[in-house]
């Protein structure tokens, strides 16, 4: 799908409305109704072929039962198209209200070492424009790890830019957690070999800092008192986020477990609210001029 | 027998339970210590900023000797205190007296325009934030410290293994620059 742009006279959508009005253009398309009793027509037929074998009164209760579940799958396949229009419309035109623009569908940004992990990674729902020049782009990351029954999908938000030069080689600030430390000693980056302990103990209890073999001095350099105090004021304002920061060069990703929902939409402005202080120093840090505009409702998110 | 070998073992439990607590007290003083280096680092920064702005506002106001003498004088106090609480009060002083030479430099329109003035004010801006970030994080190390050491079962036994509360660094007029 194609950028959308601003349209004036939008008034601030309501999801439950957008949603409502697509159903009841679904429920009116005569496709719809086609599709259903398509459904029924082939659940009927699969229902007499699995019914053949049987005695003839057991075969008229598999046709029906056949025609009733190819029907109800049509219904529910078109409720569920009706719940992806609806999130495509909404989100349109919320992103329009707010002059930025939205991509329902994307490759996902695969430029750091997180982004690039997991077996599968699968992006949607892209926002861009909020920070004018910035190139910033904030967006539902999948990372999937395994198939079949074991599939695991966890899911972020996540904030993408990339600065006009590279910042330090690898700057990783990931959340303080065992489960987690255990799991990239036996999945993680073997390029990752130096942890770093800067100055705060509220700092190291949230997050672990690593970077490669022989960069601490750069790591300090760049994490100064006033840039740690920005990403204790993340952790302190979205406590349950699993906050993780990455630089990769000039590659940035910023990353908080959750998904975007349409009935929460203010998630995102939240977000960029509270990322907003931490990229500017990175943008500063990076000698550009970009000055990133304060968000329009700047609400903590948790 | 049995009974002499459960004794054993809780004494040797607690024993480990003692070593790790201790550990973790001594690398909690060494953060303390090692952010309060940070904010001295900072400190440095601001004092030497001071003679380059009284030498720069000197030229144009040269009637306002008092307050550079005060200056000069609260640089020095604050130089020779040590620790957060002898150096707090010094600071504080210092950080509002800085505050007031910016105000009267710019008063005079030439100097607030001038490059190196504000390159300078702008250096002594992001000096006063990494001061008060710096700040921040040692007391919240320091309160991180005290409550473990003040806390059952840690404050029956800090005391007897040498740990005392640390000092906060109390808030100046930072960031009125």
């Amino acid at each position: 799908m194609g950028a959308v742009h601003y349209a004036p006279t939008m008034s601030e959508p309501d999801y439950n409305e957008v949603e409502a009005e697509e159903r009841r253009r679904l429920l009116r398309s005569f496709g719809y109704w086609d599709l259903v009793a398509l459904g029924a027509v082939v659940g009927a037929g699969l229902g007499y072929l699995y019914g053949l074998a049987r005695e003839p009164r057991e075969q008229a209760w598999c046709v029906f039962a056949g025609m009733a579940v190819g029907a109800i799958c049509a219904l529910v396949a078109g409720w569920a198209r009706v719940q992806g229009r609806a999130r495509e419309r909404f989100f349109t035109r919320w992103a329009a209200e707010r002059r930025w623009l939205y991509e329902a569908e994307g490759e996902p940004f695969e430029d750091t070492l997180f982004l690039q992990s997991g077996d599968k990674r699968k992006a949607s729902d892209f926002f861009s424009g909020f920070w004018p020049g910035s190139g910033a782009v904030l967006y539902q990351h999948e990372r999937i790890e395994g198939s079949g029954r074991d599939e695991q999908v966890t899911k972020y938000v996540a904030l993408h830019f990339s600065l006009h030069r590279p910042l330090i080689d690898l700057l990783q600030i990931s959340p303080r957690s065992h489960a987690a430390e255990l799991g990239e000693k036996f999945f993680g980056h073997s390029k990752i070999d130096e942890r770093i302990e800067l100055e705060s103990t509220e700092l190291d209890q949230h997050f672990r800092v690593s970077s490669l073999r022989g960069r601490e001095d750069e790591v300090r350099r760049l994490l100064t008192p006033s840039a740690i105090v920005k990403l204790l004021d993340f952790q302190r304002a979205f406590p349950s986020g699993s906050a993780r920061f990455e630089i990769l060069g000039s590659n940035v990703a910023f990353l908080v477990k959750g998904t975007l929902s349409p009935k929460q939409p203010q998630l995102i402005e939240g977000l960029l609210g509270l990322w907003r202080p931490i990229a500017s120093w990175l943008m500063e840090e990076a000698g550009e001029q970009v000055r990133l505009p304060e968000a329009a409702h700047e609400e903590s998110p948790s | 027998m049995t009974a002499f070998y459960a004794v054993l073992a809780l004494f040797a439990f607690l024993g480990l339970l003692l070593t790790f607590s201790y550990n973790r007290l001594v690398r909690l003083r060494n953060k303390v210590a090692e952010a309060w280096r940070d904010v001295d680092v900072q400190l440095q920064r601001r004092h030497d900023l001071i003679p380059r702005l009284v030498e720069l506002v000197e030229a144009y106001a040269a009637h306002e000797g008092e307050l550079f003498a005060k200056l000069a004088r609260l640089r020095g106090e604050a130089e020779n205190a040590s620790g957060p609480d002898t150096k707090s009060a010094p600071e504080s002083e210092l950080a509002a007296a800085l505050g007031r030479t910016i105000a009267v430099a710019e008063s005079y329109p030439s100097l607030r325009a001038a490059e190196n003035f504000l390159s300078l004010q702008k250096e002594i801006a992001e000096t006063e934030n990494e001061v008060a970030a710096a700040r921040i994080i040692y007391n919240g190390n320091v309160r991180i410290f005290n409550t473990r050491i003040q806390t059952l079962p840690v404050s029956f036994y800090a005391d007897l293994l040498g740990f005392e509360p640390a000092a906060f660094f109390q808030a100046g007029a930072e960031g009125t620059v």
